[in-house]
């Protein structure tokens, strides 16, 4: 009974821990550029595909399929601001989050047509046979799940504590105006925030492909990033990360002790009741703002 | 005056349609009626409201499926049960909006998409609603009359969806229509004026959601197959695309955009699996060159008299 309840948390967390990775990025692009970014799940899938591709198609090792994919997925966050955000920064707010929906479908039906509609196999990052630890069982390939979101979100506490273009780009996020003012350049930040969520996406998608199958429709998952960042108010990044790990370990429970169909349903419902009954999130009071 | 001629427009094309349309082209001409009536009601709450809803197509498969029950298991007629299927899928539209329209705008996008996401997980799981493998649609029955023939079909579906149209078109240009567009452009003049910003906009949902299960159940007579697949996200995100493609300020939009995303893929169907690829790469193009969709296309020639005017005017001030 414990054993089971050990094994679903820590099941939870590892899967968790991506979802705050993809919080991450949402809430970033969220307050730093104004837009809800629905294209996010279709960059996470398309950078998880460059990996396959390189792999497959390059016969490239593990390493170097990861940096590509990474940097191509930089590349083409570049290639959002530039092409797409930077002609619509002055119209209604609604456009260019229209755009994201549109860009995400670009992405799906591109990667359906070039590489076709059926699942790839995602290679893991350690090997798949579990160790047991007093009746709970552990996999190798899962922590390194774990392990590697934990080093990503210990990097990015890094570089917005300690840098100045980290401290600059959180600055933008809090007050856009008040950055203008004291001199940070805001076309600098945008497009720098665009260029990290989209590497952040690639490392989000390669770390939990493993654990679901790579279809084009992978891209989905966003939902539970979305759920995440809600259920950490929406506005802090470390809100984002409590949010992704709560949000695996409901889905985790709820899967397992109600019905596995649940599971599924489990991230819609958290992101309809915290709008519902929570829009602050479950840890802010900060001002949302109420109609 | 120009929006009566467009609208003549399309009554021509409505109505010349059975005498120059094969049947395959009948039934396009009819899909694309269907369409732009369920896209209508985004029309409202997203091109006119400004609030982005990626639910139509749950609004649509609460219609559908609400219709189809109602025939299957208390046996009242489709053209009955289908406009108490709109009801419910307003009901729970006005529901949606009166739980989340507290909030700024974009948190409705995301309570939307889950709700999507919910509705679609339902209708899988839920055996009376047929599960994953769907429901068979049943016949229309008008005044003891079987109505399954292509032609009849066509007549029915366009002509609910003309009057889906129509109404939502009054809709946007009577004072609840301009109010909400007030709302839309500066949200804070307007709450200053005594605007109820949430009833408002969750009455416009409310609406929408019922354009949405009234079209789409017209739609289900066209299609005659209730298939869970075509109510997921993605084919919320498909309205939301043909309302911008076609212009999101007006219905004349919907219908626009709902005749590209018809026939467009018809003329590129010998691309085959690149097709979907192709048509939202023009749809993301077009979004950034033309912003106001193609339906803005309309208000050339007034904004041509207007700067002939304007020139001329300012000849006679000079003279």
């Amino acid at each position: 009974m414990v054993e089971t309840f050990i094994q679903l948390m820590l099941g939870g967390v590892i899967a968790g821990s991506v979802y705050a990775l993809i919080a991450i990025s949402l809430v970033l692009i969220h307050n730093g550029t104004g837009v809800v970014n629905f294209a996010f799940g279709d960059q996470l899938m398309a950078g998880v595909y460059v990996l396959v591709f390189s792999q497959h198609f390059l016969g490239l090792s593990l390493a170097p399929a990861v940096a590509i994919a990474v940097v191509v997925s930089g590349l083409f966050g570049l290639a959002i601001q530039f092409l797409v955000m930077a002609p619509l920064r002055n119209r209604p707010v609604l456009i260019p989050i229209v755009a994201t929906i549109a860009i995400g479908a670009v992405l799906r039906e591109g990667i359906r047509a070039f590489m076709g509609p059926n699942a790839w196999p995602v290679p893991f990052l350690l090997s798949t046979s579990p160790y047991h630890i007093g009746g709970v069982s552990i996999v190798p390939s899962d922590l390194a799940i774990l392990g590697t979101s934990v080093i990503i979100m210990l990097c990015l506490y890094a570089f917005f504590e300690f840098t100045k273009y980290g401290q600059a780009i959180l600055a933008a996020c809090a007050n856009p105006t008040g950055a203008l003012i004291v001199g940070i350049p805001a076309g600098a930040t945008t497009t720098s925030i665009w260029i990290l969520s989209s590497m952040l996406a690639a490392i989000a998608g390669i770390v939990i492909a493993p654990l679901t199958t790579l279809t084009p429709d992978i891209g989905l998952i966003a939902i539970k990033g979305f759920a995440a960042a809600v259920l950490g108010g929406f506005a802090s990044l470390p809100g984002a990360v409590v949010g992704g790990v709560l949000l695996g370990i409901i889905e985790a429970m709820a899967g397992y002790y109600i019905s596995s169909a649940m599971k599924d349903i489990a991230s819609y419902a958290v992101l309809v009741a915290v709008i519902v009954f929570r829009p602050t999130g479950l840890f802010n009071r900060a001002s949302i703002r109420k109609v | 005056m120009r929006d009566g001629l467009v609208w003549m427009l399309w009554l021509a094309i409505a109505v010349s349609a059975p005498f120059f349309a094969g049947q395959h082209l009948l039934y396009n001409i009819g899909i694309v009626a269907t369409t732009a009536a369920i896209v209508s009601g985004l029309t409202l709450i997203s091109g006119v409201g400004g609030l982005i809803s990626i639910a139509q197509s749950a609004f649509v498969a609460i219609g559908c499926y609400c219709a189809v029950l109602l025939n299957l298991h208390l046996g009242i007629p489709m053209l009955i049960g289908i406009p108490i299927a709109a009801a419910v899928s307003g009901a729970v539209g006005w529901l949606l909006g009166f739980l989340c329209l507290r909030l700024d705008g974009h948190f409705l996008a995301l309570v939307t998409l889950a709700f999507s996401g919910i509705v679609h997980y339902a209708i899988i799981n839920l055996d009376i609603a047929g599960g994953a493998v769907g429901l068979a649609v049943p016949t229309v029955t008008l005044f003891g009359f079987v109505m399954d023939s292509p032609m009849a079909i066509y007549v029915i579906t366009v002509v609910a969806s003309g009057l889906t149209l129509w109404f939502i078109g009054l809709l946007i240009n009577s004072r609840y229509g301009r109010v909400l567009r007030a709302l839309r452009q500066s949200e804070i003049a307007a709450v200053s004026l005594g605007v109820d910003r949430r009833s408002l906009r969750t009455m416009a949902l409310a609406t929408s959601a019922v354009a949405g299960g009234f079209a789409g159940s017209f739609q289900m007579l066209q299609v005659t197959y209730l298939d869970p697949h075509q109510f997921t996200i993605v084919s919320s995100v498909f309205y939301i695309a043909i309302m911008v493609v076609g212009g999101m300020r007006s219905v004349h939009g919907a219908i626009i955009g709902a005749a590209i995303f018809v026939f467009v893929p018809e003329f590129l169907s010998g691309l085959e699996t690149y097709m979907a690829f192709i048509l939202f790469l023009l749809v993301t193009v077009f979004i950034v060159i033309m912003p106001d969709g193609l339906a803005s296309i309309f208000s050339v020639p007034g904004r041509i008299s207007r700067w002939i005017s304007s020139r001329f005017e300012r000849k006679n001030k000079n003279a």
